[in-house]
C-alpha cells in the first residue's frame, strides 16, 4: 500500500512537476503541454495506459523524468493507438540515451503488436554531450527510423503531428509516417536547422522559410497538411485515424466479461512485506481475472507452480504463477501447460515470484537443468501472445523460464515491491562482499569488524537499489511499474493490444527429453 | 464519440459512448446518463434520458438536426472538430496560392471585401481549364496580387487575407 | 358580358394553387406561369398547363409583362388572374391586357391607378369626407411642414405598399437622413422616389373592410378583418370579425368602405384599410385593389369564394346577392407561417423542408404550396403557408388555431411557428387587446431553456446523428469497461 502510494507520488512528479519557467516558455509559444495534447487526442472517457512513466527516473540525476517522452496506449476514434510524444517541458524534449531506448521500445511494441502510432513531435534534438550513447549502436537512434520503416511495410499506420522543431535525424520521424500534419509557426522539419545551414553554406534563412508548415505542405511535399493551431492539428489527426479500418483482433476463445468477485484492493494485504515470505498466487489470480474464476491444471503435481485457465475481459488466457522454487516436476507441469496453450491459441500470462530452480546433487541428478531447458525451449518458441507481471522476486534462471524481458513478452509490468537480480540479494551481497574483502586482504589490509560491515552494507545497498523496481523501470527493463490493484486493467489493455497481431504458427525447438 | 453541438448560439461538448442500445450520454460538466431514442414512425421519436421520456419530432440533414419538442423548434448543428478548432483559433491561412501556373480570367474580390471560407476569389485558366480560387478561411481581402489577364507561376500568392472578419478602416 | 374560358395565373406558390382550385371547381382551365427553378414545385405540378418564363432573379419572371402576354396568346388564355403582389396592382399591366383583349381579373386600370397612388387616394377620401391620417406631401417646406405635424412621423412611398420602404422617424434629428433613405428605397422597390410623411399613430389598430363591387354599381361589404398583429409593418395574424369593435364604429367603417368603392366606380374585390386610434377615431389608410393574403378569414365567416366572385365580376356578371344576404358566421383567425427567425429580428431563413406535417380537420384550412424536400430560398417571399381556423366564437377559433399550430411540423427551415403559437395563446391576445404595437409591447420571447430540456435536445441530436452513433467509432472492450482511467 505504501509502495503504491510512493508509485503514484513518483508518477505524479514525473508527469507534472516542472519548473514554472519551462511551462511559461511553452505557454508563450502557444504550445500545449504534452498531457494536454494527449487528452485532446484521445476519445473522452477512455483509458490511457502509459508505458514506462518512470523511465530515467534514477538516471541523469533525475532531471529527465520519463526520459522526456510519453508513450502509451489509448483510443482515438474507437481505434487502439500507441501515442509517442516528446515532452518539451523537459530540456525542450531533447533525446537522452534512455529517450531513444524508450522510443525504440515503443516502436518495438508497435511492430510486435501491429498497433498504429501517433507521433507528437516536439523535440529539441539529441542531447549532444551523450551522443555516443544515442547514435551508433544497433538499438540506438537509427533503430527508431528503421522501426518506422518496418512498421510501414507491415501495414501499420503512422500519423505525425509536428508541434515543434524536428531536426536532423528527428526530421525523419514525421517524414516516415503515412500522414504528417504540421502546425504553422511552431512546427518545423529540417535536416539541418537554420544555424547549421548558416554555418555550412552561409545561407541566412528563417526556420519558417526553411522548413515550416506551408513550405512542407505546399512546396516540398515533406508534410501533408498545414494547420494553424495544435487543436486543429489534433482534430485532424483524429479524423485521419478515423479513416483507417478498425483493427481486427486475433480469434481467441471469448465469453461475456465479468469483474472479479474479490476486490483488487485486497492485493495490498496479500503482498508480503518481506521478499522472502511466500504467498499463494491463486489469491492474486482471484483479484485479476473474470469472476475470480480459475481452472487449475494438474493441481496436485509440481505444486510450487500454479497454472490453469482464466478469463480476462472475456478472453480465455493461460495463467502461470510461482508458489515457490521451481522443481523438475513444477517445470515439467508448466512446460506441458504451455504446449496446450500454444496449440489451442490461448494467450499466456506469467506471474513471476521466483527465486530460481532448485539446486543440489539430488536435483541435478534428477535433471533439473534439462527440465528448465525444456521450459525455456517451449516458452521461447511459443507464438501465442505472452504477458508478464513481476509480482515480487525474480531471480536467476527463474526469470528466464517465467518469460522475463529477454523472452519477448509483448508487455512486462512490475509491481512496485518487485525485485530483479541474478540471485537473491543476501547471497549476492555476501558473495560480492567476500570477493571484495579477499581482494583487500591480498593487498595486506586488515579490516575491523566495523569496516567489514560497512563494505558489506555499501555493496548490499547498491545491489538493492539496482534490483529494485524503480531502477528496473528507470532502465526500461519493463514497460512500467503498476499499482497492483490495476493489474487487471493493465493486462486487459495489454492483451487487447497483443491480439492485433495474428498468431498460430508453431515453431518447435528440440527438447532434451 | 465526442463532438460539439451548437444550440441557440452556444456550444456544448457532448459525448456518446457504449454499444448501440446502451448509450451513455455525457454533456460536459454533467453526470453521464443512459439515453436512448425510439422511432415512432416518420419523424416522430421518443427520447429517453435518465428517468424521463419525451416525444420529439426530429429531422437531420448532414450536420444539422432539427427538433420540435415541448412546443418549440430548434436547429442544432454538430460541429466538425477540425473546422471548429480552426474557427476557435481564428485560423490564419492567410494566402490563396496558385495550384498551377496560369492566367487570371477574372477577379471576384477587391481589397476590403469580406469573405467566408469558400468564397470565390478569382477564376484562373491553366492548361485550358478554368479553376476557381476560393478563400481558405473567413476574413477580409487585403491584397489581390494579380489582375485580369496577368500570368503567374505555380505557388504564386494570388490573394492575401487579413486577420479577423472586420473590414479595415 | 364576356365569358372567361381560360385563365392564366400570373403568380406562384400558395395563391396560385388557391386560384387554380377555384378555377378547377368552376370548370375553367388554368395556365400557370412558372420560373424554371419552381418547375418541379407543387404549384407547377398541380397546374394542367405551365408556361416557363425564365428570369434572373427568379421573381423577375413573374413581373415579365411581355412574356406573360405572349404566354396568354400561345395558350389561348383570355383572362389573367394576378393574385397578390407581383403585377396585381400594376395599372399599366392591366392596361396592356385590355389593349390585347385579355381580361384582367381585378379592377379597372383607373381604379388601380387612383388607389395605387397613396396621395391621390388620400385626396379622394378627403373629398368624400372620410378621415385620413394627417400627412404632408413632398414639395416646398416639406421638412418644416413635417415638423409642424409633430413626431413620430411615418415616411411612406407614394407608390408603395406591402410594408416596404416605410420608415418611422421618432425625432427631428434623424428626419433628413431618413427621408433620403426612404426615397432611395421607394425608387428601388417601386421605381418612383416620391414619399410623404404621415403622423404616426401610437399603436393603432389595423382594421380593413372587404368589399365586392360589380360592373353595375352594386357594392357590398363582407365584413371587416382585424390585422393588427404585425411585425415589420407586415401582418402575421388576421381575424374576422374584429374583436371588441363598437357597433357604431364598425358600421361607420363598413359604410365608408362601401362609399369609397362606389364613388370610385370600383369593380372586383377590394379592401379598404383603416387605422383606429384608441379614442374611437378612424382614419382611411389605403385601398388594396386585389385579393388579399388574408382573404380566407372572410371566406370562412361568409362562406363565399372571393376568387370565384372576382372571376364572375370580371366576366361581367352582376353580384347575385345583396348586402342583407351576407351573414357573418362565427369567427375566423389566420396565422401566416413564415420562413423566418423571430429570435433574430424576423430575418428570413432558408433550408430544405425535411419533414412536413400540416394540420387538418374540421374548421381548419391550410393554404400552401409546400412539399417535403422542397428548398426554401431567398428567391421568393418567405411566406410558407397560411393556417386558418374557424370556430363559433373567437375563443374557439383561437383554441383551434393554437392546436393546429402545435400539430404543424415543418423541419429543415426555421419558421415562426412557435412564435405564432405564443401569440395565439397570449392572454392579451385572448382578451382581444390588440393593436399594431402588440408584438413590440408584449413579451413573446422564447422562454429560457431549462437545463434538462437542453440536455434532452443535445441527447436527441447525438442519438440520431451518425457522427455520434457510428459503431465504426465505438469504443470496444476492455476500454469501454475500464472507462476514464490512467495507470
Amino acid at each position: 500500500m505504501a509502495l503504491a502510494e510512493e508509485l503514484h507520488a513518483r508518477e505524479h512528479a514525473a508527469r507534472f512537476e516542472r519548473p514554472a519557467r519551462d511551462i511559461e516558455r511553452l505557454r508563450s509559444q502557444k504550445k500545449l503541454l504534452v498531457r494536454e495534447r494527449i487528452e485532446l487526442l484521445l476519445d473522452p472517457g477512455t483509458p490511457f495506459l502509459e508505458l514506462s512513466t518512470l523511465a530515467a527516473c534514477m538516471a541523469y540525476d533525475g532531471i529527465v523524468p520519463g526520459a522526456a517522452f510519453v508513450s502509451g496506449i489509448g483510443i482515438v476514434m474507437g481505434r487502439e493507438v500507441l501515442v509517442m510524444a516528446s515532452d518539451s517541458s523537459i530540456k525542450g524534449g531533447a533525446w537522452y540515451p534512455l529517450t531513444v531506448k524508450k522510443m525504440v521500445r515503443s516502436l518495438d511494441i508497435a511492430i510486435e503488436n501491429r498497433i498504429p502510432v501517433i507521433h507528437l513531435v516536439d523535440a529539441a534534438g539529441a542531447f549532444l554531450p551523450l551522443q555516443s550513447d544515442i547514435f551508433p549502436d544497433r538499438y540506438m537512434g537509427g533503430r527508431i527510423f528503421r522501426n518506422q520503416c518496418v512498421l510501414s511495410a507491415l501495414g501499420v499506420r503512422q500519423v505525425a503531428l509536428v508541434l515543434g522543431h524536428s531536426t536532423a535525424g528527428g526530421a525523419y520521424v514525421p517524414t516516415l509516417c503515412d500522414y504528417s500534419i504540421m502546425v504553422r509557426g511552431t512546427g518545423g522539419v529540417f535536416l539541418g536547422g537554420p544555424p547549421l545551414v548558416k554555418a555550412a553554406t552561409g545561407e541566412d534563412v528563417s526556420a519558417n522559410e526553411l522548413g515550416g508548415a506551408d513550405v512542407h505542405s505546399s512546396v516540398s511535399g515533406t508534410a501533408d497538411y498545414a494547420v494553424d493551431t495544435e487543436q486543429e492539428g489534433i482534430a485532424l489527426a483524429r479524423e485521419i485515424v478515423g479513416t483507417s479500418p478498425r483493427q481486427k483482433k486475433a480469434e481467441v476463445d471469448r465469453r461475456e466479461s465479468e469483474e472479479p468477485y474479490y476486490d483488487p484492493e485486497e492485493l495490498y494485504g496479500i503482498i508480503p512485506d518481506d521478499i522472502k515470505k511466500q504467498f499463494d498466487m491463486r489469491e492474486v489470480f482471484a483479484r485479476v481475472f473474470d469472476a475470480s474464476l480459475f481452472h487449475e491444471f494438474k493441481p496436485d503435481y509440481g505444486t510450487t507452480a500454479v497454472c490453469g485457465f482464466a478469463y480476462l475481459y472475456g478472453w480465455k488466457v493461460g495463467v502461470l504463477g510461482n508458489n515457490g522454487v521451481l522443481f523438475s516436476d513444477s517445470a515439467k507441469k508448466l512446460t506441458q501447460f504451455l504446449q496446450i496453450c500454444n496449440r489451442d491459441r490461448i494467450p499466456v500470462i506469467f506471474f513471476q515470484n521466483i527465486t530460481g530452480f532448485m539446486v543440489g546433487r539430488e536435483y541435478e541428478h534428477g535433471g533439473i537443468t534439462k527440465d528448465g531447458a525444456k521450459m525455456l525451449m517451449v516458452q521461447a518458441n511459443m507464438d501465442v501472445p505472452k504477458l508478464t507481471i513481476m509480482t515480487n522476486g525474480s531471480f536467476g534462471a527463474g526469470n528466464y523460464a517465467m518469460c522475463g524481458r529477454a523472452y519477448d513478452p509483448r508487455f512486462l509490468f512490475s509491481w512496485p515491491n518487485s525485485q530483479i537480480s541474478v540471485m537473491g540479494m543476501e547471497q549476492a551481497g555476501r558473495t560480492l562482499a567476500e570477493i571484495r574483502l579477499k581482494a583487500l586482504a591480498r593487498e595486506g589490509k586488515n579490516l575491523s569488524e566495523e569496516e567489514t560491515q560497512k563494505i558489506y552494507e555499501g555493496i548490499t545497498n547498491d545491489y538493492l537499489e539496482k534490483s529494485s523496481a524503480w531502477y528496473s523501470t528507470s532502465e526500461i527493463w519493463d514497460d512500467g511499474v503498476i499499482d497492483p490493484k490495476d493489474t487487471r486493467k493493465v493486462l486487459g489493455i495489454a492483451l487487447s493490444v497483443a491480439l492485433n497481431r495474428e498468431f498460430g504458427q508453431s515453431f518447435h525447438g528440440v527438447l532434451r527429453i | 464519440m465526442r463532438r460539439c453541438i451548437e444550440l441557440l448560439g452556444h456550444r456544448y461538448e457532448v459525448s456518446l459512448n457504449g454499444p448501440t442500445g446502451k448509450w451513455i450520454i455525457g454533456i460536459k460538466d454533467r453526470h453521464p446518463e443512459a439515453a436512448s431514442i425510439t422511432i415512432q414512425g416518420n419523424s416522430s421519436f421518443i427520447l429517453a434520458l435518465g428517468e424521463d421520456n419525451l416525444p420529439m419530432e426530429i429531422a437531420r440533414a448532414g450536420e444539422e438536426v432539427f427538433i420540435q419538442a415541448f412546443g418549440r423548434n430548434f436547429r442544432l448543428k454538430i460541429l466538425d472538430p477540425v473546422e471548429q478548432a480552426a474557427q476557435e483559433a481564428g485560423s490564419k491561412g492567410d494566402t490563396a496560392r496558385a495550384p498551377m501556373p496560369g492566367v487570371v480570367v477574372e477577379t471576384a474580390v477587391r481589397p476590403g471585401d469580406i469573405v467566408t471560407r469558400g468564397t470565390p476569389l478569382m477564376t484562373i485558366e491553366s492548361m485550358k481549364i478554368l479553376t476557381v480560387i476560393k478563400a481558405p478561411r473567413d476574413g477580409h481581402v487585403t491584397k489581390v496580387h494579380v489582375e485580369k489577364g496577368q500570368a503567374f507561376e505555380k505557388n504564386a500568392i494570388l490573394v492575401t487575407l487579413g486577420e479577423g472578419r472586420e473590414r479595415p478602416l | 358580358m364576356k365569358e372567361i374560358r381560360k385563365v392564366l395565373i400570373a403568380n406562384r406558390g400558395e395563391i396560385a394553387c388557391r386560384i387554380m382550385r377555384t378555377l378547377d371547381r368552376l370548370g375553367i382551365p388554368s395556365v400557370l406561369i412558372c420560373h424554371p427553378c419552381e418547375i418541379q414545385g407543387p404549384a407547377a405540378r398541380l397546374a394542367p398547363e405551365v408556361v416557363e418564363i425564365d428570369g434572373d432573379p427568379p421573381v423577375s419572371a413573374y413581373l415579365d409583362v411581355e412574356e406573360i402576354i405572349k404566354a396568354c396568346k400561345t395558350t389561348g388564355a383570355d383572362a389573367v388572374h394576378p393574385g397578390f403582389g407581383f403585377l396585381a396592382e400594376n395599372s399599366s399591366f392591366a392596361e396592356r391586357l385590355k389593349s390585347d383583349g385579355i381580361s384582367f381579373i381585378g379592377p379597372k386600370p383607373e381604379s388601380i391607378e387612383l388607389m395605387g397612388n397613396k396621395l391621390k387616394a388620400r385626396e379622394f377620401c378627403i373629398s368624400l369626407g372620410i378621415p385620413v391620417v394627417p400627412a404632408e406631401q413632398e414639395g416646398r417646406g416639406f421638412i418644416s411642414r413635417l415638423k409642424a405635424l409633430g413626431f413620430p412621423i411615418l415616411l411612406k412611398a407614394a407608390a408603395g405598399g406591402g410594408g416596404k420602404a416605410m420608415h418611422e422617424v421618432m425625432e427631428e434629428a434623424r428626419l433628413k437622413e431618413t427621408i433620403k433613405l426612404a426615397k432611395e428605397e421607394a425608387l428601388r422597390y417601386f421605381g418612383e422616389g416620391s414619399v410623404y410623411g404621415e403622423k404616426l399613430l401610437r399603436d393603432p389598430r389595423h382594421v380593413e373592410v372587404q368589399i365586392l363591387a360589380d360592373r353595375y354599381g352594386s357594392v357590398v361589404h363582407l365584413g371587416e378583418r382585424d390585422c393588427s398583429i404585425q411585425r415589420r409593418f407586415q401582418k402575421i395574424i388576421e381575424e374576422s370579425p374584429a374583436p371588441g369593435l363598437e357597433p357604431e364604429l364598425r358600421q361607420e367603417l363598413l359604410s365608408s368602405a362601401v362609399k369609397i368603392a362606389k364613388e370610385a366606380g370600383y369593380e372586383s374585390a377590394g379592401t379598404v384599410e383603416f387605422l383606429l386610434d384608441g379614442q374611437g377615431r378612424f382614419y382611411f389608410l389605403e385601398m388594396n385593389t386585389r385579393i388579399q393574403v388574408e382573404h380566407p378569414v372572410t371566406e370562412m365567416v361568409t362562406g363565399l369564394d372571393l376568387v370565384e366572385q372576382q372571376i364572375k365580376i370580371a366576366a361581367g356578371e352582376p353580384l347575385f346577392f345583396t348586402q342583407k344576404d351576407i351573414i357573418i358566421k362565427g369567427h375566423a383567425v389566420e396565422a401566416r407561417l413564415y420562413a423566418e427567425d423571430p429570435e433574430s429580428d424576423f430575418q428570413p431563413s432558408t433550408g430544405r423542408i425535411l419533414i412536413l406535417r400540416l394540420p387538418e380537420g374540421s374548421g381548419i384550412r391550410v393554404d400552401h404550396a409546400l412539399e417535403k424536400g422542397m428548398n426554401v430560398t431567398h428567391a421568393f417571399d418567405p411566406m410558407l403557408a397560411k393556417i386558418i381556423a374557424h370556430g363559433q366564437d373567437r375563443q374557439t377559433a383561437l383554441d383551434l388555431l393554437g392546436s393546429a399550430l402545435g400539430k404543424t411540423v415543418i423541419l429543415g427551415v426555421t419558421t415562426n411557428r412557435e412564435f405564432l403559437e405564443r401569440i395565439v395563446g397570449h392572454p392579451t391576445m385572448r382578451a382581444g387587446d390588440i393593436h399594431t404595437g402588440f408584438i413590440a409591447s408584449n413579451n413573446l420571447k422564447a422562454p429560457q431553456l431549462e437545463d434538462h430540456q437542453r440536455e434532452m435536445l443535445l441527447a436527441a441530436a447525438a442519438l440520431v446523428s451518425r457522427q455520434f452513433t457510428d459503431q465504426e467509432f465505438a469504443v470496444s472492450e476492455p476500454y469501454a469497461a475500464i472507462g476514464d482511467w490512467i495507470n
